[in-house]
């Protein structure tokens, strides 16, 4: 389904207020309007619009605590990137958490609504901060590891001459280095400079900023493969020299 | 066998080694004073092996089958990172 579609349908807590007969926040918003008016519906269901609010806000706090996880456990993220994120989240968690404390004193659906909308607009926790934690998190991933392989690369052709010396035929060997270095390099490329376009993007550019993510994504899913790649070459490489 | 025998086939021993400074002492107390000679018999011992050769056309690299192995548990960390990355972006929770 179109990401578009989907905010259309869902993002302004209407569609799962009406799912449960309430009809509460039946209008449906763009992502840049201002809430929607109640309707008198929400009067008799209010009790379950409060509920299924408070659920929400519980799943974001749940899954931000993940993403907390997450970062703590990347073991490639830079230390900036790290601090970053984790800031970033755990604000949301704060946010997240003010909100529950709000839905919990309100008394209207007007009130309920107000809660609603920032719950989803202001923190964008599943369009944004899941997929820029984790994006953030791999770019970081392929940068470190494309470096290191590139690190390599003087070792590894000393030892392809020095087998080359002994007499020891290492055209494999060099063909498998030649392809190495490529795939090492575009690597490179694809994750330069990444994690900071990714940083840089915020709730309030949801859902403009969806189409970095999937583009990121695209070019990190192909900078994975480079990497396995270039790991396939390097076996090649020490095999056929006997390095191992 | 008596002791005087014993001190004086261990001398041999000893001289056959090269450490002819120890076949002097034959007296009882040989045993205090021959620890220097245990010594370097243990270090003339386990010379040669500390010094074997490394294996051949290993001496120049250091890329072996562990810096594969380092790789590839570095590529499975990216593999996790990104399998979540991927379910964030085709199939976000909650759609919001």
């Amino acid at each position: 389904m179109n990401i578009f579609k989907k905010t259309t349908i869902a993002l302004a807590l209407s569609a799962s207020i009406s799912a449960i007969g309430g009809s509460a926040f039946a209008a449906t918003t763009s992502t840049t309007s201002a809430p929607p008016v109640s309707k008198p519906s929400c009067s008799t269901d209010f009790s379950q619009a409060k509920s299924l609010v408070l659920t929400e806000l519980n799943n974001r706090v749940t899954s931000l605590q993940s993403l907390t996880k997450d970062v703590g456990n990347a073991k490639y993220l830079t230390s900036n990137d790290s601090a970053a994120l984790s800031s970033e989240i755990t604000s949301e968690i704060s946010g997240i958490n003010a909100l529950i404390t709000s839905v919990n004193s309100t008394t209207t659906c007007s009130e309920l609504r107000v809660n609603a909308y920032s719950m989803v607009y202001t923190y964008r926790v599943y369009l944004v901060m899941a997929p820029k934690t984790h994006l953030t998190i791999s770019a970081d991933a392929v940068t470190s590891i494309s470096s290191e392989l590139y690190n390599l690369e003087p070792e590894i052709q000393a030892a392809i001459n020095a087998a080359s010396a002994n007499g020891k035929n290492v055209a494999q060997a060099q063909s498998a280095f030649a392809d190495f270095q490529s795939q090492v390099s575009s690597a490179q490329s694809a994750s330069n400079g990444m994690d900071q376009t990714l940083l840089a993007q915020t709730p309030a550019g949801s859902p403009g900023n969806w189409s970095t993510f999937v583009s990121s994504k695209n070019s990190l899913e192909t900078a994975r493969g480079d990497l396995h790649q270039a790991h396939t070459d390097l076996t090649t490489i020490v095999k056929s020299l006997k390095l191992g | 066998m008596q002791l005087r025998k014993k001190t004086a086939i261990a001398a041999v021993f000893l001289m056959g080694l090269g450490l002819s400074a120890c076949s002097a002492n034959s007296s009882p107390n040989a045993a205090s004073t021959s620890n220097p000679v245990r010594t370097t018999i243990s270090q003339t011992v386990t010379s040669p092996t500390s010094s074997t050769a490394p294996p051949p056309n290993s001496a120049n690299s250091g890329i072996n089958d562990n810096t594969l192995n380092q790789i590839n548990q570095q590529l499975n960390s990216l593999d996790r990172s990104m399998s979540q990355a991927n379910q964030d972006v085709t199939n976000p929770q909650g759609d919001n």
